[in-house]
């Protein structure tokens, strides 16, 4: 037992003998593991908001399709779904992109109905538009501030329609960390968004929530009973309805296997990292293929020196997975994800005015550990064992 | 009985004879150093477990706005985009059934669309169910 | 003195390749080494003797021939075995070999971790044998800061730290004052008496004690052996 103790304890001395190659060895890693490790933590935390928005969304959207693609629905189909037994609510909802400001600056409209604002909203600062109101308009965090607009705010005319220009007003603006999709958003009533794209009497969708288990029915009969046609056409949209089963199957499931592309990316910013391990852990290192030679001499035994490998390499993988884990935290949280999330975020600037969802469950972070250990193992143990079984003499010249 | 230490016990780098066969000066080892590198090891292993640990408690905490926000605009957004100008799928698979750049007349060209390509969440569009357009179609 | 050969070598050739050219280190060499003997292998420099002792230490495999360690072939021992008979001999290089970033006292017992000598019992042993070579002073010094002697005598300390039935020392005195060398070699002869083999190489056959088997080397092979 003492001797086995011992030996880990020359595995700790070992780190100290080269320690520029033992901070390039946990650097390297850590370089390499602090992209991923982000990567999935964002992966983790859009996944949650997703959920979110699956689950306490609607139970049905209804909208139109035409040619595979997603058209409008005329508001008056409004009362066709409200009569279907079992809905409970048909709430129309606008969502749209313009451009506004001197940059152009993207943002989504989203426009309902007044009367869903009559609640308070804690997700943001000042309140939601009110009733009567018009071209009162609540900003997405990140759009305020790139459009340096606060409460209160006055927005010169941006959109144009059959009635003439209009002054908007800035009556709230959400907090940063609501779910990431009010960024750039521009919340108003269903009035002023129609106006905003001259588009009266049309809806992207309704959102239609029933009565539990009556899903299936209200599908069938919105796809039998709205109807579309006009007048004395054959053609024209038909109606669409997506359930939350539909959201919930196209979301990926499991840790793995979700990211596609970037995984491949990953796998070979890995094979790099073992080959930098490869080289910074000795088998270019003839420094440590003397010591190695030395233990060898004065009656180590191969799998002696291997352990005293093996505890250095599990404490210098476990220091770098330690960092990245920290470090990424900090970048995520404390720097919210600066220039990082842009990467992996559409539409996210250098220095997004949102908070950036992250989420780095235990379960990415301990397979950040393991990848850590492959990574040196495979490179330390292997230039270990190749001078460890060498005559000695040879390892020492 | 281990004699006098005056040894100089320093990392500073000390000139070795020249018949000393190594490339590199190498600092001498602090007796404290093994023990203050694995301490050091422990302490940012401990350092990281519990800010992993603090960060997944305050979960919920920091998504407490989600739920109201969700509600009240009946589900919005899916993806990792936050706008509609790249590609509006990425912002939301209601938005826009199919991926704006995965119609290419290119074989394979499933990954076109950067914004899926390099995405942190991917998922695929929403199948439209012939059944559906086939009962809208015969009535 | 007993007559059992503790060591031997058979028809023992060692052959380096550099490029094309092809040195006969050690040529066909045999010899047989008695228990408790005191022996010394001279001769000009690169005649061989480095060679010889690191194929006689188990340090490295012979081209040809064979070594026996009592009676029994070096290459039909497993790797356990080759380190366990490796810490019965105590091996002191011609360039010292020590880690460098180590302390002194570190070095000289850490062929006795994978024994399981504890780190308090290791400074003790260490103590012991710098004391005996005059270097009380310098148990935490790192090797880099010590003279070509005093890095010797480290050497030779570490050889003897796990008390070894056979020492074989290659060059042991080359760097030394004749105060120094004349300790070491006392030392070596007090070791011998206790029993123990002795193999060392010199350039100086004269220093050899009385009653100690010389033998004399050139281009690998052995010349002359005597009795002094
Ligand atoms: N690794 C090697 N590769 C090639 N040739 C070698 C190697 N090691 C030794 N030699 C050659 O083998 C011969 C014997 O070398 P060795 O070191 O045994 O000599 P030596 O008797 O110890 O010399 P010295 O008294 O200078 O230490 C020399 O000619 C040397 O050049
Ligand atoms: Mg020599
Ligand atoms: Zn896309």
């Amino acid at each position: 037992m003492t001797k086995f103790i011992e030996i880990a304890g020359t595995g700790v001395t070992a780190i100290l003998l080269h320690p520029w190659r033992s901070a390039v060895t946990a650097g390297a890693v850590t370089v390499v593991l602090l992209p991923y490790l982000v990567c999935l933590g964002l992966s983790h935390g859009l996944r949650l908001e997703a959920e979110s928005s699956i689950q306490l969304g609607a139970d049905l959207y209804v909208s139109g399709i035409q040619f595979g693609h997603k058209v409008p629905i005329p508001l008056v189909a409004k009362s066709q779904i409200e009569r279907i037994d079992g809905v409970t609510e048909v709430v129309p909802r606008i969502v749209g992109a313009i451009a506004i400001g001197r940059n152009r600056e993207s943002a989504v409209v989203v426009g309902m109905p007044v009367d869903r604002f009559a609640t308070g909203a804690s997700f943001l600062e000042g309140r939601l538009p009110g009733q009567n109101s018009v071209n009162e308009l609540v900003l997405g965090s990140e759009l305020a501030h790139r459009l340096n607009l606060k409460l209160d705010s006055r927005i010169p005319p941006f959109y144009q329609n059959a009635q003439g220009e209009k002054v908007s007003s800035v009556v709230g603006i959400f907090r940063p960390d609501a779910p990431v999709w009010q960024a750039n958003l521009i919340l108003t009533t269903l009035t002023t968004a129609a106006a905003i794209f001259n588009q009266e009497g049309l809806v992207n969708d309704f959102l239609v929530y029933c009565r539990p288990g009556y899903e299936d029915h209200v599908r069938a009969k919105v796809l039998e009973t709205v109807s579309y046609r006009a007048q004395g056409s054959s053609g024209g949209p038909r109606p669409m309805v997506i359930q939350r089963t539909d959201l919930t199957a196209v979301l990926p499931t499991g840790l793995l296997g979700q990211q596609g592309v970037f995984e491949l990316h990953f796998v070979l910013v890995f094979a790099v990292g073992i080959l930098v391990v490869l080289v910074t852990s000795g088998l270019g290192l003839s420094e440590r293929r003397r010591e190695i030679g030395i233990l060898k001499a004065t009656g180590w035994q191969t799998d002696e020196i291997l352990f005293r490998s093996l505890v250095e390499g599990c404490l210098l993988s476990l220091a770098a997975a330690a960092l990245a884990i920290v470090l990424g935290l900090v970048w995520l949280r404390v720097f919210n994800g600066f220039w990082i999330a842009g990467v992996f975020l559409y539409g996210a600037g250098v220095s997004p005015a949102f908070r950036v969802p992250f989420v780095l469950a235990p379960a990415p972070a301990l397979l950040t550990v393991l990848i850590a250990l492959v990574v040196v193992m495979t490179g330390s143990i292997y230039s270990t064992w190749r001078a460890a079984t060498a005559s000695p003499a040879e390892a020492m010249r | 009985m281990l004699g006098a230490r005056v040894a100089p016990r320093s990392w500073t780098t000390l000139k070795r004879p020249a018949n000393f066969p190594t490339f590199f000066n190498i600092p001498v080892m602090k007796r404290s150093g093994p023990r203050f590198i694995f301490v050091g090891i422990l302490m940012l292993t401990m350092l990281a477990a519990a800010a992993l640990t603090a960060d997944n408690l305050s979960l919920a905490r920091r998504r407490s706005h989600a739920d109201e926000f969700q509600r009240l605009l009946g589900g919005l957004g899916l993806g990792p985009s936050v706008d509609l100008a790249g590609c509006p799928m990425c912002f939301d698979a209601r938005a826009s059934f199919a991926c704006k750049e995965d119609e290419g007349a290119l074989p394979g060209s499933k990954f076109l669309c950067r914004h899926h390509a390099c995405s942190v969440l991917r998922y695929r569009p929403i199948p439209l169910e012939p059944a559906a357009i086939h009962k809208d179609g015969t009535r | 003195m007993s007559d059992q050969v503790i060591l031997e070598t058979r028809n023992l050739c060692k052959v380096f390749r550099a490029g094309k050219s092809e040195v006969r280190a050690v040529d066909d060499l045999s010899v047989s080494i008695a228990a408790g003997s005191f022996t010394a292998l001279t001769g000009p420099s690169g005649c061989g003797k480095t060679t010889l002792l690191s194929l006689l230490g188990a340090l490295d495999r012979p081209s040809s021939g064979q070594v026996f360690f009592l009676g029994r072939e070096l290459s039909r021992y497993s790797d356990v075995e080759l380190a366990r008979l490796r810490r019965r001999m105590g091996f002191v290089f011609q360039n010292f070999s020590l880690i460098a970033g180590l302390p002194v006292w570190d070095n000289i017992t850490y062929p006795l971790i994978p024994r399981g000598v504890g780190r308090r019992e290791r400074r003790d042993i260490a103590a012991q044998m710098l004391a005996r070579f005059g270097l009380d002073d310098k148990a935490d010094r790192s090797p880099s800061e010590l003279s070509g002697g005093e890095q010797q005598r480290v050497a030779l300390a570490r050889a003897l730290a796990g008390q070894p039935d056979i020492i074989l020392a290659d060059e042991p005195i080359s760097n030394l004052d004749p105060v120094n060398s004349a300790a070491v070699m006392s030392c070596l002869q007090q070791i011998h008496a206790e029993g123990k083999t002795v193999v060392l190489s010199v350039h100086e056959p004269a220093i050899a004690p009385p009653g100690s088997r010389v033998i004399s080397m050139a281009g690998g092979r052995i010349q002359r052996e005597e009795i002094r």
